[in-house]
């Protein structure tokens, strides 16, 4: 009896320290993700028994923002399981991620005898015979692939899409602008309404390319006192073109109809085509000719003849430094009109400061009446920003004169003008959140012209939930020397997001000094007062109405409008 | 270099011209070369990086090639991909940033041109945000932005149409325009008749007498 009691003492123990062996065991932790939500308890996870998964294995799930739940696996297939969740009324959603601890001699006990079928029986982990004839001895391959080579890989690629396998996908907006302004001493009054729409359909014929219509009906109409009233209505087409390659399989790009140039931007928008050609180590080389309509509300084209080509190089493919360089002939109406060269430096790294850098040079020639043989910076805009922990801080210099040439692009000037005029303007600009809710911002700019100079402070800072809960309160006190006026004054701005949308509403104080006048007329007091609530849908529509009244002198100036779109 | 007429230079253009159109036109015309994924753009994956998805394919696609997502399909972009999607951004379709040009992440540091076409031509630099917000493109805060110029808007000019100075203000262009009263004003000027400005010899210096508060009134010391 004794020897019985010695010998169930020895199994005992000899089952105890196993157990313990056991659960000293190591694990191997699989990530999963459930697939397949909302049939009741029971959800479906992305791994299964190829991946070590069995029946009464304790999956544990973490849902975003909740606490970790767990579920139990009832079922495995090849490669997804069936797990009963412990708690029905916490069941996550799929994509929820979950992780399974999984013995790791699971792997190495596991031979094809020990194989389970599909459907496990029970919770408890066990192994059934596999119904497989292993082979005896070498398998002698009789299949032959004579695409495949030595060293490629045994897998398929993944079947990527070509843009002309892909669907036709038609995106854009459409829109509707109305604005009106009247001032009532002398009744003045401006309307203006826009009705438009940006269309693009990607893969129209089935090759691929893209087509793009960008069009408008605008009417406007202004009553001005003591002349005659203005009307105009147009109907416009900012952009009609058809697009195709530039993708990551073809490398040349070509479009032609009515677009805004691609390669070069700054050159403008295009009657005509343009080809550009991407080379793999990401620089890329292009052309364009045609005809350029004229920057406004017409649109008119067919005067203004262009050639351009620009190069685009990058130090990598990952473009985190860039110049480009480009030149432009325009001719108007035949006659040789503008030679313009526009280069660009970018260095934008993501943690340090970037770089944006701008020219606009003109050659003239002698028959340039103001300006004279000889070359000039018509435009450049340089900027360096940072950002830092919520911190930023702009540095940004800007150069502007008139060039010299025939094509319409501004209002008419002298010849004296063209020669002499330019504005520069340099600003500093910062910005820095004091507490969680307090952001401190500040902007210095100074100007110089042909005859003056000038310069503005403004200080500003934005608080949190100072009035109500998600408002923002923005307080701003500003100086400025114009070229004619003096002005000092505040602003007081608050916004707060409302249902669907945000609702804004600001103040503004401006005392103005017009300089050369006797001191009894030369101040003006200016008073505005600004609301406005946006709406917004998911379905992608957006809604913005707004209403100004400006107070000066003894004048009051009325503006309301409404912004309505449709993205899709 | 302008208004040149001499004939052998109008006649070289056009023949300049007509080769650069054979040249594109042949270049586009050419038989295409495709060229297989990954051999020009180093880095390139499927058009969305899928290494952090769940293996289990139909959890966003359906169809027998696995090209279509399912129409119940949503995608917390901020939590998973650390980039959130705010306005018009959220609701706008995959495609349209994640498409056959390159790796998104090259355009989205350029910041909105990488994937946003620049109507003003490059002329108002890259700082978007200072008039536009993300719900709309429709621009605010022209009048507190024009105080940080030379030219802040007084008076009758702060509810004036853009236009009337920036004639390619329908279109995005917001060039250089010079300040001085007559640039905008000429028209004003020669309908002024009582007095006769120009009668009199005043075409210039017109904050000599008009405050800019409203044309009509006048300060005569």
């Amino acid at each position: 009896m004794r020897a019985v009691q010695m010998l169930l003492l020895l199994v005992a123990t000899l089952l105890l320290g196993s157990a313990v062996l056991a659960q000293d065991e190591e694990f191997q932790v699989l990530n999963l993700r459930v697939s397949t939500s909302g049939r009741g308890a029971t959800l479906i996870v992305d791994r299964g028994k190829s991946d070590g998964l069995r029946p009464g294995d304790l999956v544990r799930f973490t849902p975003r923002g909740g606490r970790t739940v767990a579920g139990v696996v009832t079922r495995v297939e090849e490669r997804n399981a069936a797990v009963r969740m412990n708690d029905p009324n916490r069941i996550p959603p799929a994509g929820t991620r979950g992780e399974v601890r999984i013995p790791m001699s699971r792997f190495r006990s596991e031979t094809p005898a020990e194989a389970e079928t599909p459907a496990a029986s029970g919770p408890q982990e066990g192994a059934e015979p596999q119904d497989l004839e292993l082979p005896r001895g070498p398998v002698e391959f009789e299949n032959e692939d004579p695409d495949w080579t030595p060293g490629m890989s045994l897998l398929a690629e993944v079947g990527v899409l070509r843009p002309a396998d892909r669907a036709l996908l038609v995106t854009g907006r459409v829109y509707v602008t109305a604005d009106a302004t009247y001032a009532d001493q002398d009744g003045r009054s401006d309307t203006f309404l826009r009705v438009g729409t940006d269309l693009r359909y990607d893969n129209p014929f089935g090759r691929g390319g893209s087509l793009h219509v960008d069009a408008e009906l605008n009417e406007r109409s202004t009553n001005l006192p003591d002349q005659a009233d203005e009307g105009d209505g147009y109907g416009r087409i900012d952009r009609l073109s058809y697009a195709s390659g530039g993708t990551r399989f073809e490398r040349d790009r070509w479009e032609v109809g009515r677009f805004l140039q691609y390669g070069m931007p700054e050159f403008g928008e295009l009657d005509g085509y343009e080809w550009n050609r991407r080379f793999e180590d990401g620089t890329r080389v292009g052309v364009s000719v045609g005809y350029m309509p004229e920057p406004d509300a017409g649109h008119q084209t067919g005067e203004d003849f262009q050639l351009s080509a620009f190069y685009h190089w990058t130090l990598d493919t990952s473009e985190i430094l860039t110049v480009d360089t480009g030149f432009q002939k325009t001719l108007h109406n035949g006659n040789s009109d503008r030679d313009l060269w526009v280069s660009k430096l970018r260095y934008l790294p993501e943690d340090d400061w970037s770089y944006d850098v701008t020219t606009w040079v003109d050659f003239y020639g002698t028959h340039d009446r103001a300006k004279g043989s000889g070359v000039g910076l018509t435009r450049a805009i340089a900027s360096a920003h940072r950002s830092w922990d919520g911190n930023g801080l702009d540095v940004t210099y800007v150069h502007a004169e008139f060039p010299e040439f025939d094509r319409f692009e501004f209002l008419p000037v002298t010849l004296a003008q063209l020669a002499d005029d330019h504005d520069d303007r340099l600003s500093l600009s910062g910005w820095t959140w004091m507490t969680a809710g307090t952001r401190l911002d500040a902007r210095v700019g100074g100007w110089v012209d042909q005859d003056d100079k000038g310069g503005d402070v403004e200080l500003g800072m934005d608080v949190r939930d100072l009035l109500l809960a998600d408002s923002t309160t923005e307080f701003t006190v500003f100086v400025g020397q114009g070229k004619f006026v003096n002005q000092q004054g505040g602003r007081v701005s608050w916004e707060k997001p409302a249902k669907s949308g945000l609702w804004q509403v600001a103040y503004e104080y401006v005392l103005q000094d017009q300089k050369g006048f006797s001191e009894d007329v030369d101040d003006v007091q200016q008073h505005r007062v600004h609301l406005s609530r946006d709406w917004f849908g998911a379905t992608g529509w957006f809604l913005s109405t707004y209403a100004e009244i400006l107070f000066y002198d003894d004048e009051n100036a009325l503006s309301a409008g409404l912004h309505w779109q449709k993205s899709f | 270099m302008k208004r040149t007429s001499d004939s052998s230079e109008r006649l070289r253009l056009p023949v300049f011209a007509l080769a650069l159109v054979f040249l594109a036109a042949a270049c586009a015309l050419n038989r295409r070369v495709f060229v297989p994924q990954h051999s020009w753009w180093r880095g390139l994956g499927p058009v969305v990086p899928h290494e952090s998805f769940p293996a289990e394919c139909g959890t966003c696609h359906i169809g027998n090639t696995w090209q279509s997502i399912r129409k119940d399909f949503s995608f917390d972009h901020g939590t998973e991909t650390g980039v959130e999607l705010a306005g018009a951004h959220a609701q706008a379709k995959c495609l349209r940033c994640h498409n056959d040009r390159g790796p998104v992440e090259t355009f989205a540091q350029r910041g909105c041109v990488g994937c946003h076409e620049d109507i003003h031509v490059g002329q108002l630099g890259n700082d978007c945000t200072s008039c536009h917000v993300e719900t709309s493109w429709y621009p605010s805060g022209q009048i507190a932005m024009h105080n940080r110029t030379r030219f802040p808007l007084v008076g009758v000019h702060a509810a004036t149409s853009c236009r009337r100075c920036h004639p390619g203000a329908e279109v995005g262009r917001f060039g250089h325009t010079d300040p001085e009263c007559l640039t905008c004003h000429q028209r004003d000027l020669l309908n002024a008749n009582n007095p006769n400005h120009i009668g009199l010899g005043w075409v210039d210096n017109c904050d000599r007498c008009h405050l800019p508060t409203d044309w009509n009134q006048a300060e005569v010391d």
